[in-house]
């Protein structure tokens, strides 16, 4: 399944590895250096999926996602950092990201977490677009 | 109901002093009869004037009516008339005699027991001390010709007296120290003796008023039988009290309670017995006493000191207080008795012409006087005490509390030196002096000594033992100089080394000297010296402590600053080389899948390695985190139960690329053995990981790292990892499990780790209760033994099969 993903990250290497595994799983891939641009970018085009990392300059990770809920970003976030505490883990699905990996994460393990983001939002979209008393009958199990 | 028992005391206190007082003015004019043969020739019955007597006995008792000094005319039954002047009975010797001892038992027993009458035995003491002292004041007088009201009272009240003291001396045999059984089995028997008392004072008093009213050989008869029954009466009671006393003293098992009962013993034997055998007895049969007269009043003062004997011996009451206290009331004592003497001499007459005065009121009105007046006159004399009997004392005893205060809030050895050659120099007025402390290595001088003198004063105090050192001549106590102040120090002027005394030996030293004045020191100086040394010594140790806490706890805080600082050190480290390990593993993996094209064999073998090594930089980085947060890995352990081979699965599958990449090939062998064991899922999986990382990393290239699960055995569950490496080489494991230990580099292997992988697995593994452990195999290699305890369902029944 297609679908545009942002990533954030603020080392040009990851970036540029991480932006060219998604475009080989068939993604559309952006990519942004900091959290203000990331904001930009979001605001500009709306994705589906924006993969975060938490130490960026400026503007941190867990500030960058706050601001994506409180702007009604409908993208999920999957955060990908490398100060992978259980604190921050806690800390960053409180503040609504989908899902908390850490560098270096196997890319099939990123490439699960991934589908299985883009997967939710489809049943979910579904589930809006179809009509019924009740979504869950119609999805099936 | 405590004040108004106190009321009662100071009232019967003061009533009976007064009644004392007036008895002895009494005495004062009290006469009878001297020894003379005429008197021996007359033949009964004889006349005085109107008054007539039947017997010499109640002749002398009548004569006791006229002042001293009147001359009686006898007329005896043959006609014949002799005149006989009547004498004073007590003369000069007998007044002081009996004076002071009736004063003595009062004042000790308003003195010293009054005022402890609420502590309990102390009563007995008192009842006893209280009558005695009055019958002592009182003695001799009767029921008067000239029927004054006063003195037929003061003569009841020497009757009543007489007749309780042996009552209430056999109650305090039976029950001091401790109540005899017979007081519980016979309760009537006290309560009895004293109805026998009363009815016996009721008897005599009916007697002699009847006699005195209109001696007549009519009335004559009954004097001698009541006379008689009251002697035998006091006889009677004192000589079973005595006999009580000498069989319950054996029975005691307490050596101070024996002690006090012999005091008592001793008192009454000598103080009363001889008064009851010598005089009393003899009398009783018609014989002359065999003891002189008023003799038995300086030898009853035993009774009143071993009455002091025995409570000082319990031990409840603090000596010096005793002494402070009893001297002051004993003081008071005496002062209101010269009070009442001498009013009562001087005025009495007086008080007695007032028209509408009965002679009643004076008592009254002095007593009132003495309980309004008591307590500021119980201060005044107290405050004069104190000053004078116990200036010295008393002023060093308030220099050392002041002393004890202002040492609680030094916080320092200088200060507390300051502190303390202030208050000896205020108490002492030494010409010269110092305070030499020891402070940690060093010492610290005050006063009129250089520094530098410091170690050398120590050492001299150290030769004494401890003990105060006086130079000849310099003390009130020769036995406590000596030759031992070296002769440097006294030449500067030293003659007392005082060693102050903290916890570990002689942490210091107070010099004093009278160079010029060559002025004494008195024992309450070198007491006050010796105090104000333990004062200090305890206050430094305090200060001591003060600081090794201090210094202890800000040594703590930093190592913990430094700890919390190499944990952060470790952890930034760790995650900011994620970074870069993640850029190669990515890299390597996206060229690998041919995102950036088709590769040879070489460019994937080589591709491999790097991926591989990437891998391995991300174990050791991993490790690194973990022990960064090792220090509090003990709450992060959560126990659960799970199949022993399954974090090695885990494991195996982890590290196949690594193993593969070098040709070694891994092995699992007896995972049906597996049991269910009890650790935390997650650390087990860094146990394993570590330690096949190690093995891979050990064991030679084409070779097998086998790990065996072995058979259950006491409660823990075993798993063998094998490699076939160079073995242990001889290191001692536990070396190996140390925190930075890594074994001899591998022939096989030029990596280098940091040796933190078996420290991590040791020390997860030890948290979960159980162990590691690593030895040479026989066959070459090295065994890493990890045991785990069983699941706690099958480790609470070992070894108990079905017998069915």
């Amino acid at each position: 399944m297609k679908a545009s993903l942002l990533i954030v990250d603020d080392d040009p290497v990851l970036s540029h590895a991480l932006a060219d595994r998604c475009r080989h799983w068939g993604h559309e891939v952006a990519t942004a250096a900091s959290g203000e641009e990331a904001l930009g970018a979001a605001e500009k085009q709306s994705f589906d999926l924006i993969v975060l990392d938490l130490g960026l300059p400026g503007l941190s990770g867990l500030d960058v996602l706050e601001r994506l809920k409180a702007a009604d970003c409908t993208a999920d976030v999957v955060v990908l950092t490398a100060h992978g505490s259980l604190d921050n883990a806690v800390e960053a699905v409180k503040r609504g990201a989908e899902d908390f990996l850490t560098k270096p994460a196997d890319f099939d393990l990123l490439e699960r977490a991934v589908d299985r983001c883009l997967e939710r939002r489809r049943l979910a979209h579904l589930s809006a677009v179809l009509p019924g008393p009740e979504g869950a009958p119609v999805i099936g199990p | 109901m405590g004040l108004l028992r106190g009321i009662g005391i100071v009232v019967l206190c003061t009533l009976g002093l007064t009644f004392a007082a007036l008895g002895y003015r009494h005495q004062w004019t009290l006469s009878e009869l001297p020894e003379d043969p005429a008197l021996e020739e007359l033949s009964y019955p004889v006349s005085i004037g109107d008054y007539r007597a039947g017997t010499s006995e109640s002749l002398r008792f009548l004569a006791e009516s006229w002042p001293p000094g009147t001359r009686l005319l006898i007329l005896d039954a043959d006609g014949e008339a002799v005149v006989v002047p009547t004498v004073r009975r007590l003369g000069t010797a007998g007044l002081i005699l009996t004076g002071l001892g009736g004063t003595v038992f009062l004042a000790v027993a308003v003195g010293f027991f009054a005022p402890r009458l609420h502590r309990r035995g102390i009563g007995r003491f008192f009842w006893i001390l209280f009558p005695y002292g009055l019958s002592i004041m009182l003695g001799g007088i009767f029921f008067p010709r000239d029927g004054s009201a006063l003195v037929a009272f003061l003569g009841f009240l020497q009757l009543a007296c007489l007749a309780a003291l042996p009552v209430t001396f056999l109650r305090l045999a039976l029950v001091f120290p401790q109540r005899a059984a017979i007081l519980d089995r016979a309760r009537w028997l006290i309560p009895l003796l004293g109805v026998a008392a009363a009815g016996l004072v009721a008897w005599q008093t009916l007697v002699f008023s009847r006699y005195f009213r209109g001696p007549d050989p009519v009335h004559e008869p009954a004097l001698g039988p009541a006379l008689g029954a009251a002697d035998l009466f006091i006889v009677g009671l004192t000589t079973i009290g005595v006999a009580v006393f000498a069989v319950r003293i054996r029975k005691l098992e307490l050596t101070r309670e024996r002690d006090q009962v012999r005091w008592l013993l001793w008192g009454f034997a000598i103080g009363a017995a001889p008064y009851v055998f010598l005089r009393t007895l003899p009398d009783l049969f018609g014989l002359p006493a065999l003891m002189p007269d008023h003799a038995d009043r300086l030898i009853e003062l035993a009774i009143p000191l071993a009455f002091i004997m025995a409570v000082v011996r319990h031990q409840f009451l603090d000596i010096d207080v005793i002494i402070r206290r009893s001297l002051l009331y004993g003081l008071l004592a005496s002062a209101l008795i010269g009070v009442y003497l001498v009013t009562g001499i001087f005025f009495g007459q007086w008080f007695g012409e007032v028209p509408g005065l009965a002679p009643w009121v004076l008592p009254i009105i002095l007593g009132l006087g003495a309980g309004a007046g008591f307590r500021p006159l119980r201060a005044a004399l107290g405050r004069w005490i104190d000053r004078t009997f116990f200036k010295l004392a008393h002023d060093h005893d308030r220099t050392l509390d002041r002393l004890d205060r202002a040492l609680a809030s030094a916080g320092d050895p200088a200060e507390a030196a300051a502190v303390l050659d202030e208050a000896v120099r205020g108490a002492l007025v030494p010409e010269v002096m110092a305070v030499v402390l020891r402070d940690a290595d060093d010492t610290r001088i005050s006063g009129d000594l250089a520094s530098g003198w410091g170690d050398y004063v120590l050492r001299a105090a150290g030769v004494g033992h401890g003990l105060v050192m006086a130079a000849p001549r310099s003390t009130s106590l020769p036995e406590l100089e000596g030759d031992d102040i070296p002769l440097d120090l006294l030449e500067e002027g030293f003659v007392i080394l005082q060693p102050l005394h903290g916890d570990d030996g002689i942490v210091g030293v107070i010099l004093l000297g009278n160079r010029q004045t060559r002025r004494r020191y008195l024992d309450q100086d070198l007491a006050f010296l010796a105090a104000a040394g333990r004062v200090v010594g305890r206050h430094l140790h305090r200060i001591d402590l003060m600081r090794k806490v201090a210094a202890e706890t800000l040594a703590r805080r930093r190592l913990a600053e430094l700890d919390r600082l190499k944990s952060d050190f470790l952890a930034q480290v760790a995650h900011d080389l994620r970074t870069p390990v993640s850029g190669i593993a990515w890299s390597a993996r996206n060229l690998l899948d041919g995102l950036a094209g088709d590769l040879n064999d070489d460019q994937v073998r080589y591709l491999d390695s790097i991926r591989s090594s990437g891998a391995h930089l991300n174990r050791l980085v991993d490790n690194l985190l973990e022990i960064s947060r090792m220090e509090n890995a003990r709450g992060r352990i959560t126990l659960a139960d799970f199949d022993a081979p399954v974090p090695w699965n885990d494991a195996l599958g982890a590290l196949a690329p690594q193993a593969a990449a070098k040709n070694v090939t891994l092995e699992l062998e007896g995972a049906e053995l597996g049991q269910p064991v009890r650790g935390d899922r997650d650390k087990m999986v860094e146990v394993t990981v570590n330690l096949l990382d190690n093995a891979v990393k050990y064991t030679g290239p084409g070779t097998t790292v086998t790990v065996t699960v072995q058979p259950p055995d006491e409660g823990f569950q075993a798993v063998e990892v094998r490699d076939r490496g160079p073995g242990l080489r001889g290191q001692d494991p536990a070396r190996l499990f140390g925190r930075f230990a890594q074994g001899e580099p591998s022939p096989h292997s030029s990596r280098k780790g940091f040796g933190l992988g078996l420290h991590i697995a040791a020390t997860y593994v030890d948290l979960m209760g159980g162990s590691l452990d690593a030895a040479d195999h026989p066959d070459g290699g090295a065994v890493f033994t990890c045991r785990l305890p069983l699941a706690a369902s099958l480790s609470s029944v070992p070894d108990q099969g079905d017998p069915s």
